[in-house]
């Protein structure tokens, strides 16, 4: 039967959520002035993909925002806009609408349509060329490549298991190829099943296509391209409609799907496994108890199967823990925006260094450092790197640098966040800390423990009084959240050259006892 | 349900439409939704096995929406009704249907015929 419609939503969101991921994080490479062909392409299909999804499932609001999200970067792959700053900002900002209004349809509340109108204004106007700069000879149409007569193109177009569910339908494709010519569609129905055993999700109707168009075949490609994978394609040239009969049999290309090596699986299941694996560990060691003073002839035997049997059910444990792992790169991937937005709104200079991206950590840990993670860049960006005036009197380089490095040493993973700015002020520290009673007045502090000081509650509050850092998320509750998955966090700091907070979060094992 | 006025030259037809007009008891009539996609395939599919009769009168005359999905189903009925050797007849079908069944291929296999209501297969 098909997967419940609550299963379907529940992919869909997670799928769009990943796009609109991916979308940032390609909008994020895009560089006015200049036509990264590739990174533009790719901007456009994970639009085109999010718009056909909502589209499918009803959510008309998000396929007609995306619908103009597209249109304009339609303009910039056939180079008919250039990139431009406020198209970056705009196209940015475009990701944060489609992500809030993905949110609020998930949540099933009304949606917040201000913003999106707004922008799609500006898309509108920006498609229109309205102050844009247009490409060179912007005015013609491309020219259509000398000598191209219209071809017959026969198409095979067979469904692959799921192709429906991920929001890709059939009709819609066949829509996009009717707009480059002449389609004839012929239907074979005869794998269909009976009513009564059909999945309707699971489309069994394969089809033959005739396409008659001048377009070349790359036009043809590129709409079946936005699904590949989840189809099975054989496009052969028939012919042409004038001139000589049948060119020879172009190589069929057979849109063959990607041997699929990852599947997604519900954390429950994983839990669950793990849980039963726990009892059989705990099962195993009370039986190697009860077998420490068995007395028998197989007594020997007895123990030393038991022992073998608890290496494996460690090797298992350990195994299925390591499922729960995901490169600590997917939280790292929000940092670039953050970076982008917080320093064009300070007017600071700063590059954002990212490594050991593919080290893995917990799932459960790496949706709780999220936070912490955030609010330590945010104070980098915001108390540490100075402005670039700042910076070129102090003779350090205008642009500043904040580092995210993650790694593994002694059986721990770090997570170190490093900055080359202006570095903690000791003697105000202390001094605050004095006058707020946290500290004797007459207390004398080394550097250590005047660091220490930036994690006691009352004091971090007053050293943040900028919107910025003003999250209700102090280094205290950073502190508090690293401790409750069972790490801890160090910082150290050097006067003018910058502070470096090391977080160290447990192995596997303990980090799941959330 | 307007009658086809082509009808009343066909005996059989004839039959067939004043059958729909007054249900005997073997006929029985299904209204599809405005909302014929994926999304309410499940129950698209349950009310589909639920109908029955001979003829069953399709009217998709208030379809707004249909996708590959919703039409495979329909196209499952169509086939049921064929192999139980009874009839089926639309007594509407909108433009939406019509358009969508004729970009999948499947006027034909639907038994809606381009332009006009469609007969029963």
């Amino acid at each position: 039967m098909s997967p419940g419609m609550d299963q379907l939503d529940e992919d869909f969101f997670e799928e769009s959520f990943e796009s609109i991921d991916a979308m940032e994080a390609a909008l994020l490479r895009l560089t006015p002035g200049t036509a990264d062909a590739e990174i533009i392409n790719t901007i456009f299909r994970t639009a085109h993909s999010i718009k056909g999804g909502a589209g499918m499932f009803g959510f008309n609001e998000i396929a007609s925002f995306t619908h103009t999200v597209e249109a304009l970067l339609e303009e910039l792959r056939s180079r008919r806009l250039q990139v431009t700053t406020p198209m970056c900002d705009g196209l940015l900002q475009s990701v944060d609408v489609m992500r809030s209004m993905m949110t609020e349809q998930k949540n099933h509340l009304p949606l917040e349509l201000s913003v999106a109108q707004v922008l799609q204004a500006q898309f509108r106007q920006m498609i229109a060329g309205e102050g844009q700069p247009r490409s060179a000879g912007a005015a013609q149409p491309p020219p259509a490549p000398a000598g191209i007569e219209a071809g017959i193109w026969h198409i095979g177009f067979q469904a692959m298991p799921g192709m429906l569910a991920r929001g890709n339908d059939p009709l819609r494709i066949f829509d996009e190829l009717a707009g480059l010519g002449q389609l004839g569609v012929e239907a074979d129905c005869s794998a269909m099943q009976a009513l009564d055993a059909m999945d309707p999700a699971d489309c069994r109707i394969t089809w033959k296509l005739t396409l008659t168009t001048t377009v070349p075949r790359s036009a043809i490609d590129l709409i079946l391209e936005w699904v590949e994978g989840d189809c099975e394609v054989k496009i052969e040239r028939a012919g042409s409609v004038i001139g000589a009969p049948a060119v020879s049999a172009a190589p069929a290309r057979g849109v063959v799907a990607a041997p699929d090596v990852n599947i997604r699986v519900a954390i429950e299941k994983i839990d669950e496994l793990l849980n039963t694996v726990g009892e059989i560990a705990t099962t195993n060691s009370m039986l190697a108890q009860l077998a420490r003073d068995f007395v028998g002839v197989d007594a020997d035997r007895l123990r030393s199967g038991l022992a073998q049997l608890q290496r494996h059910v460690h090797e298992l444990q350990e195994n299925v823990m390591r499922v729960r792992m995901l490169p600590v790169g997917s939280v790292f991937s929000r940092f670039p925006r953050l970076v982008r937005d917080l320093s064009s709104r300070l007017g600071k200079q700063i590059r954002l260094q990212l490594s050991g991206e593919q080290t893995e950590l917990d799932k459960a840990v790496l949706e709780r450092i999220g936070d912490p993670l955030v609010h330590l860049v945010r104070n980098s960006i915001d108390h540490g790197i100075e402005m670039p005036a700042d910076r070129r009197a102090a003779g350090k380089p205008e642009q500043g640098l904040v580092h995210l490095n993650a790694f593994h040493r002694d059986g721990s993973i770090n997570i170190v966040i490093s900055d080359d700015g202006q570095g903690l002020d000791t003697s105000k520290l202390i001094d605050k800390a004095r006058s707020s009673g946290l500290i004797d007045t007459d207390a004398v502090l080394t550097d250590e423990q005047a660091w220490e000081l930036i994690f006691a509650p009352g004091l971090s509050t007053a050293e943040r009084t900028t919107d910025l850092s003003g999250r209700g998320v102090g280094m205290d509750v950073v502190r508090r959240t690293i401790r409750e998955l069972g790490g801890s966090v160090e910082l150290k700091s050097a006067h003018g050259r910058g502070t470096t907070t090391t977080l160290t979060l447990p192995s596997v094992a303990r980090a799941r006892r959330r | 349900v307007s009658r086809p006025a082509k009808r009343a030259a066909k005996p059989r037809s004839a039959k067939a439409a004043t059958a729909a007009a007054v249900p005997a008891a073997d006929t029985s009539c299904l209204k599809l939704g405005p909302c014929c996609t994926l999304r309410e395939s499940a129950d698209l599919q349950s009310s589909l096995l639920a109908a029955s009769g001979n003829p069953l009168v399709v009217d998709g005359g208030g379809v707004e929406r249909i996708d590959t999905a919703g039409l495979q189903l329909l196209v499952a009925l169509v086939r049921r009704q064929q192999q139980a050797g009874r009839r089926l007849e639309w007594c509407a079908a909108s433009p939406e249907l019509r358009k969508c069944g004729e970009r999948l291929g499947l006027i034909a296999v639907l038994g809606l015929a381009v332009g006009g209501e469609g007969d029963g297969p």
